[in-house]
């Protein structure tokens, strides 16, 4: 067997065979001590540049998802809440202004018309309710505002022997009817206003606030204290206007 | 020549084998000749090792801080809001009532328009103050509700809880706060409608 096998060794393919094992042996730790030796300061730098990139990508996803959160709206729908919608006071001003000044009052020369309509109607008397339509409360509350300003008074025909001081006292007459009228629809204004809050924000379960996240629960609170002080102003309205009425009621 | 052949084996065998040892017991030294493959390798091998903690951390703060956010707040008063809850705006009925009633009764015999006007004003006034009575029993019952819904909550709690707690707790306050206003609201202009309908001057 060690004789064949020197004697095929011998041979030029065994030869050509054992160089090229060789060869490969030799290639072989070659490569493998190659590879096991490391250039550190490219390492490094690789190694830097990776994990910067890879706790930079963290870090972007982290605040991305806290951004996406803090961008959550909040539990309150803010299209569920219309009372701030209701605005009557255009419609106050053109009743004072157009209709009472033009209409009614002792200097006045109007018909009456509508006066007249209004105190003769066979119609139901009814007080402007505030759950009811809004269009429907508007016309309900201007009934009531033109028998509380009254009827005209024909003019300053029956006014020659009038006194200054009489004079003034019609006018101030005049202007406190104003008042009572403009009194009378602002605060009509504030029932419905008053209504429609309650009505839609008591549909709201605070609860809600509890399921959701504090900064939901901030807009929340940012959102009610908008309207809070809307119903505030309501309130500093209203009483305004009556406590301007009180003013001119004289003793 | 067979003895030749052997000894180089041998020798070859020992380098690969040193080559190995030296690779399994991570003696590496330095040299310039490098493939840049094999780097990539180890250094993804190490970027792994030391974004895990740091990512891991990163994740775990968030997580706690999610969970912050969700912690309910210390406020309890159920049922305190439910108060305003309820069809209609409160005491409307009763008004509407007894206005229907007086305005049946109001017989006048040829009467002018002014007349008319005056007992049609005195009517409204009366339904008006009713209302107004109904909305003031009514609203003093639901302040009554409210009154005994939060009196059993100590503002001292809020002391030891957390900033996004106090925050719910604020917005629920505001939502109770503005269904109170409401009805203050409501019981001015009341108050207001009625001033507005008596006779004065």
């Amino acid at each position: 067997m060690k004789g064949k096998m020197r004697g095929y060794i011998a041979t030029r393919t065994g030869k050509a065979l054992c160089a090229f094992l060789l060869v490969c042996v030799l290639a072989t730790s070659a490569y493998g001590t190659a590879v096991t030796v490391t250039n550190y300061q490219v390492l490094m730098q690789m190694i830097q540049r990776m994990v910067t990139q890879a706790i930079t990508d963290k870090i972007q996803s982290v605040w991305n998802e806290e951004v996406r959160i803090k961008l959550e709206p909040g539990k309150l729908n803010t299209k569920g809440v219309t009372f701030t919608n209701y605005d009557m006071s255009s419609s106050i001003k053109g009743m004072v202004s157009d209709y009472m000044v033009n209409g009614t009052g002792a200097f006045s020369t109007a018909s009456g018309k509508y006066y007249d309509e209004t105190a003769r109607s066979k119609a139901q008397l009814s007080l402007p309710l505030a759950g009811s339509d809004f269009s429907q409360f508007q016309k309900k509350t201007r009934e009531v505002s033109i028998l509380i300003a009254g009827a005209p008074g024909g003019g300053t025909a029956r006014m020659k022997h009038f006194s200054t001081a009489d004079f003034a006292a019609l006018k101030l007459r005049d202007v406190f009817s104003q008042a009572s009228v403009a009194t009378y629809e602002r605060a009509a204004q504030g029932t419905y206003i008053a209504e429609k809050f309650r009505s839609e924000l008591s549909a709201f379960s605070p609860s809600a606030f509890d399921s959701g996240k504090s900064d939901q629960a901030v807009k929340d609170l940012a959102k009610l204290t908008y309207y809070n002080t809307m119903l505030q102003a309501e309130i500093l309205a209203v009483m305004a206007q009556g406590e301007m009425r009180h003013a001119l009621e004289g003793r | 020549m067979i003895m030749r052949l052997s000894s180089i084996v041998i020798v070859v065998s020992a380098f690969v084998c040193c080559g190995l040892a030296s690779d399994l017991w991570g003696i590496d030294e330095p040299c310039p000749v490098v493939s840049e493959v094999t780097l990539a390798q180890k250094a993804a091998q190490w970027v792994t090792a030391f974004q895990q903690p740091y990512c891991d951390y990163l994740q775990t703060y968030s997580a706690l801080m999610v969970k912050q956010r969700l912690t309910a707040g210390v406020l309890k008063a159920p049922g305190a809001a439910d108060v305003f809850r309820g069809p209609g705006a409160i005491g409307e009925s009763d008004g509407s009532k007894a206005l229907a009633g007086i305005s049946s009764r109001i017989k006048l015999k040829s009467p002018t328009a002014s007349e008319m006007a005056l007992a049609k004003r005195r009517a409204l006034q009366a339904g008006t103050a009713i209302t107004l009575y109904a909305a003031g029993r009514k609203a003093l019952a639901m302040a009554s509700q409210v009154n005994g819904a939060l009196s059993g909550f100590a503002p001292t709690s809020l002391d030891f809880a957390s900033p996004g707690q106090t925050q719910k707790d604020t917005a629920k306050l505001a939502h109770l706060r503005g269904l109170v206003e409401s009805q203050e609201l409501r019981l001015v202009a009341l108050e207001k409608m009625l001033d507005a309908l008596k006779e004065g001057r």
